[in-house]
């Protein structure tokens, strides 16, 4: 376009560059099609799903908390078991006293710094008018559990109902051994159930 | 808009001639480029005492001003800002100048801008050696350096666009698109990662984002931007044809505005796995529009590569920068993902931009352009220094790339088995490539050297010439 210009340049004077005519390519697009087709599959693999909590090319899901520590797997487990606790106790770990039935939450018996007293009533049962907060519950119907389920499980209860935030409570843990140490302790026992009076004596 | 320019008629007959155009240029251009080549020569120095510190701890020890933690960013802010950019601004006005057939506005107040610029440059490599350093890769320079170094480069860069308006070529050239959308793209990624990481300091994880990103655009847009558009001007004019397929520019640059900016997070890792996975995909996309723009200059001078190269100094460089240019994409492109992030594999892929694919074509483009400038002839006095200034910069650039990369991969081999042998593998295994590096930087100086002596040679014969008329 600069060739219209005829005046008399000095000889270094050399000419700006041209265009030439014509021109333009598919390939780059088709090429930018199939590379973009192999992107998305690579995105796919490795981009975390587009999930800002996963670091690790290739995860789709946030990593699991692998390192929960044992007493807190063992109080979500007893927060599955204590359904069949609930019938009578309630979720909210309040009871029934119109039924007689004592509450867990708050309570004396199960809030205190050992679990011995939880663990034998759990696995006898106990009968008798039992005073819970200043209020007399007389209900025989808690059976003994100590055939029905394992120390696992009455440990893993036992931690639920003892560590429960939700309902006031805030004792330790309990493990297996724990469990297992009474039950052999108390195997002359039977099924027999425990009064209210020999269980006071229990720390 | 351009109902208000006049037509090409007029703008032919009001066009300055080519000796007013290059008159106008004389000050600022020339000033910019022997001052970029004076921070090649203090950049590459300052590299290579870094180097040295890898496999000899102690080096200089003893001295906090010249520990490896402030030298290396020194050395590459140095490299950045004093060399290449600052050689950028000299071809950008000067493309400008001859292409749109205009004078450039300001001359003066351009070079006072450029003073300012050295200025800033010279009291941000201090501040980086005193122990000021951000810690942002390519952002080291501290705020009292980098709110300077904006506001020289917003007077540069205003007259530089104030130029492009007023010029009587209308029809914008392919080197053009380049240099406007480099000059435009500094300042919005410049002021973005300054404020987002000085000013209003985003949390963690962000900052190492924000700084990879403005890293990555200062090299994939502005600086192969500008070498881009030195490739496109220089590559028909030295072998005389017009460019061919230009429908393969416009989609290359395009398509490479569009993708570029996404590159290259791919070496960090305490990021969400996506980030990187993009990342690494925009890596490999990219590959296409440099090919396309690359295409675009091989069909150009297809068939008078080698006669060209030998009777032309600058395309050699040309040709050199085309070759890099490729390299480094492909290189990125397929060994730059999770395997080589924290290794050396990175830091070869600014050397190699910033003083290969950027430098050589400034190199080359300088050599065409200083001449014309002092002495009016169209080769520098000395075709010996001409030469050795290209072929140390051409093995300088490759030794350090090779070296770098070589030690990168190394590093990733032993990082990526369960040897615990990592000192012995990684740190001290690297030793030799790490010594290739060293001998790079040394042939880069002895570059830059060459280029000041040719250019100071010209000077010289410029003035015994014309007695300072020409100024």
């Amino acid at each position: 376009m600069s060739k219209n210009k005829k005046q008399p340049a000095p000889e270094r004077a050399e000419t700006e560059p041209t265009i030439a005519a014509g021109g333009g390519s598919a390939w780059p697009f088709v090429l930018l099609g199939v590379v973009l087709f192999g992107c998305f599959l690579h995105v796919e693999n490795t981009g975390g799903a587009f999930r800002a909590d996963v670091f690790q090319a290739g995860m789709k899901n946030s990593p699991p908390q692998a390192d929960e520590p044992p007493e807190v797997k063992s109080y979500k487990r007893g927060a599955r078991l204590y359904d069949a606790c609930a019938g009578c106790h309630q979720p909210n770990g309040l009871g029934q006293p119109a039924q007689n039935i004592p509450p867990l939450a708050g309570s004396e018996w199960v809030f205190r710094e050992k679990p011995d007293r939880l663990i034998r009533i759990i696995l006898n049962a106990v009968e008798g008018p039992i005073t819970v907060n200043k209020v007399t519950y007389d209900n025989p119907a808690m059976t003994p559990f100590r055939d029905a389920l394992s120390d696992d499980v009455i440990a893993d209860i036992a931690t639920f109902i003892r560590g429960n935030a939700g309902w006031g409570n805030s004792a330790g843990f309990v493990t297996p051994d724990q469990v297992k140490a009474i039950r052999d302790a108390t195997e002359k026992m039977g099924t027999q159930k425990w009064r209210v009076e020999t269980l006071q004596a229990i720390d | 808009m351009t109902a208000a320019q006049p037509s090409s008629q007029n703008a032919c007959a009001t066009a300055p001639s080519v000796a007013e155009v290059e008159a106008s240029c004389r000050l600022p251009v020339l000033f910019l480029a022997f001052s970029g080549a004076a921070w090649l020569l203090t950049g590459v120095v300052l590299a290579l005492l870094a180097s040295v510190q890898l496999y000899n701890p102690t080096f200089m020890e003893g001295c906090a001003w010249v520990t490896y933690g402030r030298l290396r960013p020194a050395a590459i802010n140095a490299l950045t800002y004093g060399f290449a950019l600052q050689s950028a601004f000299a071809l950008a006005l000067w493309l400008i100048a001859r292409l749109g057939r205009v004078e450039l506005s300001a001359p003066l107040g351009l070079t006072i801008a450029a003073k300012f610029w050295n200025i800033a440059v010279t009291v941000g490599v201090f501040g980086i050696l005193a122990g000021d350093a951000t810690g942002f890769d390519l952002l080291e320079f501290p705020l009292y350096a980098a709110l300077p170094l904006f506001a020289s480069y917003a007077c540069i860069a205003a007259w530089a666009l104030v130029t492009l308006h007023r010029r009587t070529e209308r029809e914008l050239y392919v080197s053009l698109w380049f240099v406007l959308a480099a000059l435009l793209w500094f300042p919005w990624i410049l002021s973005t990662a300054q404020g987002l990481l000085l000013v209003w300091q985003v949390p963690g994880v962000v900052q190492a984002i924000v700084a990879g990103w403005f890293g990555n655009n200062l090299l994939q847009i502005v600086l192969i931007g500008f070498a881009l558009a030195v490739l496109f001007y220089f590559v028909p004019k030295t072998v005389n044809r017009p460019l061919a397929n230009p429908g393969l520019a416009r989609a290359g640059f395009w398509l490479l505005l569009l993708i570029g900016g996404w590159c290259e997070l791919a070496q960090l890792a305490p990021v969400p796995a996506w980030i990187p996975a993009v990342s690494g995909a925009a890596n490999a996309l990219v590959i296409v529009p440099v090919v396309a723009l690359l295409v675009s200059l091989w069909q150009t001078a297809e068939g008078k590569i080698g006669e060209t190269c030998k009777e032309n100094a600058t395309f050699r460089f040309m040709l050199g920068a085309w070759i890099l240019l490729l390299g480094v994409t492909l290189r990125t492109a397929i060994f730059g993902g999770h395997f080589t992030q924290f290794t050396f594999f990175d830091t070869a892929r600014t050397d190699i931009v910033v003083l290969g694919v950027f430098g050589l074509a400034a190199l080359g483009a300088l050599h065409h352009i200083v001449p014309r400038l002092t002495t009016g002839e169209d080769e520098l006095p000395s075709e010996g220094l001409a030469d050795l200034s290209f072929w140390a910069a051409l093995l300088g650039v490759i030794a350090v790339g090779i070296g770098f990369t070589f030690a990168g991969v190394k590093q990733a081999a032993v990082g990526a088995s369960t040897n615990d042998k990592f000192l012995e593998f990684a740190v001290t295994g690297t030793a030799n490539h790490l010594k290739l590096v060293t001998v790079g930087y040394g042939a880069l100086a002895v570059s830059a050297l060459a280029f000041l002596a040719n250019f100071a040679f010209a000077a010289r014969r410029c003035c015994l010439n014309c007695c300072g008329g020409a100024r």
